[in-house]
């Protein structure tokens, strides 16, 4: 420790290092309204010319005409991730149900393991596979056996596979707040000779509903701005026509289009408004989730 | 336990500075003058043989990225490259921002379909004329049995298209006339994001028909049919026949040639562009010229077809003199 | 009674069922990728580290070094900005630097940026580079990178910290510390948890494509300098992986290879790391 000598150094260190920090911080939050700032500026240009209930509403993509219809893509992205959390919330529920409440903890911990890696793979990587596993058998198998003809280049493929993609945030979400739940509950209930599955139906799940229900909620977020996996199993179609057919979600229809649509400052600036939607509604999904998992952590003061 | 955080400190800090020295290493390697290349993924893989031929004989550097016509076209517009490549004509909104273009190459989509397909034979011989691939491709016509006039009620077509915005997108939808990319992805039963993609749809699918570049339709080496896929003859004065002069599909060098000369029409076939913001200058100017001349010896060998002399001739005159006039 | 045991049987069965479907699809997952693309590397292991020929994406000859090179180079000086960035503004959210309401708001920013598509970010940095006339360079692919990765740092870092225990705190202060030098002794002990956030977020940046591919350039030509075009992997195996060249195509599936062993090199590294140091920590964790 340095001496009474050395307090300005110190005093002047904490100075410098307090205000780099605060500098930081403040950044981080400049940094979100200027990228919502920036995409509304870039995207104004689009409503000089279309109102916005033409671009929201109407299903006409096709910007050689000057058609700036985004209703079917917005459609489209809602389907295949509804589709998605609709395969994806069941599975990992009862997942989570079973790590959290009958797997002894090394087995906890072994799937938990599995569970991060299957978070790190990169999208590109779940693409190909999808490419390569997913597409053949929707076309070969499940679209006959359904009654379907269909290329596999669809919505219900990308909504399998983000579903796939979805599994860790929505599974160790759901873990966390099972495992946040105080054991008194359990054994309350246990001690009024309810068996382990009416514990956990009648008391855990309504207990820890609010965090369950953020874990979907972000699930549902990470869904709906997925692009890589998406794009190259979808069909990049602008319309909405069917579950087996080709379709086009926001992300997707970005990727697809940007090369070209860069001269035209009009045709950019429609891009660019997509891009401002998703920010729109994957954040109010993140913010809605992040209100819901705060009341959870009120109602069991943790 | 200062010394420790200090060393840890310090080591972070080392890792940064190699890392960025690394980085900055190949900018001064680079020499001063750099010619910088961006645009169509189309012309892309020419490109980068061009700029490889020329770095050898050439102190220069050259720099190519791709990102789609659009891109290529803005960019040069914004500075921020000397080239743009451009797989498509270009738009009067684009040449009314000053946009300067030579055509330097010409390549040709074809519609293909899956080599199982059972009108094959039929198609081989009477080829499809534009009005019956416009049926086609905008569902009009919905059973091969239809398309060629037999009886296959069991044969749904299968039309597959881009799903991303593309050059050959553009120029096959302009051959159907009345239509653009947008509709053709919207008929389509599946799109596909890549000209490559897209061949890999057809071959899976016997029913399918799709539309590729050519060099995709042959194979890369032989010139040959490649695999699954047979490219679909093009029926050009409608008699339903496949005339001797219309039939030149059974090898790449012939379909080359044809396209070459221009019987093969255009659309389908298209020129590639190099654009700039107003007259080519400079080094750019020198590279543009050399592609004009010698570089045109490395465009067959490529899968790309080579201007007919006339139309290279008039080419070389606008870049020269910088005006299209 | 016999009907409520059944119904407990039933619904366990169900969720070791769900259970095995998860498990099923990250085998499927990574069995695929290893058998196209591992087979690949098997035979030439030196594709990764050669550099693409000039008819590479013709079929020609030459490996992916240029997008091992630029996802190295773009991912680490990235991951290294992020992670300073994060440790300052993590240790700013304490409660001896910012109120509960600033942090509490400001934390919620961070989550709005976590959730963000990486989509966003590469149109963002791109929108920023056409408006100063800049061209797509590796300099924007790590910026574009870094801002991706900056809230997930951020928000394991704050985890840690928060998990410090206030004893600590309060007899360093009582030493008579200033803030900062209470800090650092909090850095190192949230360290474990921290590193592991920088691990994680190391690893989604190697392997995102979508805030790379508008910012970097995506060619197929060797990195050359900080304002040199540049590719990544996840964007060449997007481009490649369905090429008609077959040799283009296991290139991507190599590749994708590459990336996963990547990604459980990270997460067996994080752990380790993350023991080891544990031992800063009393009762370690």
């Amino acid at each position: 420790m340095k001496g009474l000598h050395g307090l300005r150094q110190r005093h002047r260190k904490e100075q410098i290092t307090s205000n780099s920090m605060r500098v930081l911080m403040w950044a981080a939050v400049a940094l979100f309204m200027t990228i919502f700032l920036l995409l509304v500026a870039k995207s104004s240009l689009l409503f000089s010319r279309h109102s916005i209930l033409e671009v929201l509403f109407s299903s006409t993509w096709d910007p050689e005409r000057g058609a700036f219809g985004l209703s079917s893509v917005i459609l489209g992205t809602f389907a295949v991730t509804v589709l998605s959390m609709a395969m994806a919330i069941p599975v990992s529920l009862f997942s989570a149900i079973y790590l959290s409440e009958y797997a002894p903890w090394r087995v906890r911990s072994i799937f938990s393991t599995f569970i991060n890696v299957l978070a790190g793979i990169p999208s590109v990587v779940f693409g190909i596979a999808a490419l390569l596993v997913l597409v053949p058998f929707v076309s070969e198998s499940l679209g006959p056996w359904l009654g379907v003809e269909t290329t596999g280049m669809c919505v219900f493929t990308a909504g399998l596979i983000l579903a796939i993609m979805v599994f860790p945030i929505t599974i160790s979400l759901s873990l966390e707040s099972l495992r946040m739940l105080p054991i008194e509950l359990r054994e309350a209930s246990l001690s009024m000779g309810m068996t382990q599955w009416e514990t956990i139906k009648h008391v855990l799940l309504k207990a820890a509903a609010p965090g369950l229900i953020s874990a979907m909620l972000l699930g549902f977020g990470r869904a709906f701005g997925e692009t890589m996996a998406v794009a190259m199993v979808i069909g990049g179609k602008n319309q909405l026509t069917g579950l087996f057919s080709a379709g086009q979600t926001m992300p997707s229809l970005i990727v697809n289009s940007f090369g070209e649509m860069m001269s035209i400052p009009i045709e950019q600036a429609a891009l660019i408004f997509v891009a401002l939607l998703l920010l729109i509604i994957v954040t109010g999904f993140n913010i809605l989730a992040r209100i819901i998992k705060n009341r959870l952590k009120e109602r069991w003061k943790i | 336990m200062i010394r420790r955080e200090s060393v840890k400190g310090a080591t972070v800090l080392a890792a940064v500075a190699l890392i960025c020295c690394t980085s900055l290493c190949g900018c001064l390697g680079s020499g001063d003058t750099t010619i910088q290349i961006s645009g169509a993924w189309a012309l892309y893989p020419m490109m980068v043989v061009w700029a490889d031929e020329y770095q050898r004989t050439h102190d220069i550097s050259i720099e190519v990225s791709g990102g789609g016509a659009g891109k290529g076209v803005s960019d040069v517009l914004n500075g921020m490259t000397d080239i743009g490549m451009v797989s498509r004509p270009l738009r009067s909104e684009e040449l009314g921002q000053g946009v300067f273009y030579v055509a330097v190459t010409k390549d040709a989509v074809v519609a293909t379909v899956n080599k199982d397909n059972p009108t094959l034979p039929a198609i081989q011989q009477q080829g499809l004329s534009r009005e019956d691939l416009s049926s086609i491709f905008t569902k009009q016509i919905t059973h091969w049995g239809d398309a060629i006039g037999q009886d296959l009620s069991d044969d749904k077509i299968i039309v597959l298209g881009r799903s991303d915005a593309s050059g050959a997108a553009q120029v096959w939808a302009s051959y159907l006339g009345n239509c653009t990319q947008s509709d053709l992805q919207g008929h389509a039963d599946a799109n596909y994001d890549g000209d490559m993609n897209l061949a890999r749809g057809v071959k899976q699918q016997k029913n399918a028909i799709g539309f590729n570049n050519l060099n995709y339709a042959y194979d890369i080496e032989t010139g040959g049919f490649v695999e699954e896929i047979r490219p679909v003859p093009l029926d050009l004065n409608g008699n339903d026949m496949l005339d001797p002069d219309e039939n030149f599909y059974t090898s790449r060098q012939q379909l080359v040639e044809n396209v070459s000369t221009g019987v093969y029409p255009t659309p389908p076939s298209r020129q590639e562009y190099l654009a700039s913001k107003g007259p080519f200058q400079g080094a750019t100017k020198d590279f543009v010229l050399w592609i004009l001349t010698d570089g045109q010896a490395f465009i067959t060998e490529n899968g790309y077809v080579q201007l007919s002399p006339t139309v290279l001739q008039q080419e070389t005159t606008y870049a020269t003199t910088g005006t299209r006039g | 009674m016999n009907r409520r045991y059944l119904t407990e049987k039933i619904y366990k069965a169900l969720m070791l069922g769900c259970l095995a479907i998860v498990i099923g699809s990250l085998f499927m997952v990574i069995g695929i990728t290893f058998w196209h693309g591992g087979t690949v590397l098997l035979e030439k292991p030196d594709i990764v580290i050669t550099p693409p020929g000039p008819r590479y994406l013709l079929g020609g000859e030459g490996g992916f070094l240029h997008a091992t090179l630029g996802s190295i180079y773009m991912v680490l000086p990235a991951t290294i900005c992020a992670a300073i960035m994060a440790m300052g503004i993590a240790l700013y959210l304490q409660s001896d630097y910012s109120s509960e309401r600033i942090a509490e708001s400001i934390r919620t920013v961070l989550d709005a940026l976590w959730g963000t598509p990486s989509i966003v970010y590469g149109i963002f940095v791109f929108t920023i580079l056409v408006y100063i006339h800049q061209r797509a360079s590796l300099f924007a692919g790590i910026i574009a990178l870094t801002l991706l990765e900056l809230p997930i740092i951020t928000r394991y870092t704050d985890e840690a910290i928060q998990m410090v225990p206030r004893q600590l705190k309060e007899s360093t202060y009582s030493m008579g510390s200033t803030r900062w030098e209470t800090a650092k002794v909090v850095a190192r002990y949230a360290l474990p948890g921290a590193t592991a956030g920088v691990l994680i977020g190391l690893g989604r940046g190697i392997g995102d494509a979508a805030s790379v591919i508008f910012t970097s350039g995506a060619g197929s030509t060797m990195p050359s300098g900080l304002f040199s075009t540049a590719t990544a992997l996840p964007v060449m195996i997007f481009q490649q992986a369905n090429s008609c060249y077959p040799s283009v195509r296991e290139q991507a599936y190599a590749a994708a290879c590459v990336l996963i062993l990547v990604v459980f090199t990270l997460n067996v590294t994080s752990r380790l790391v993350t023991r080891y140091l544990s031992r800063y920590v009393p009762r370690g964790r």
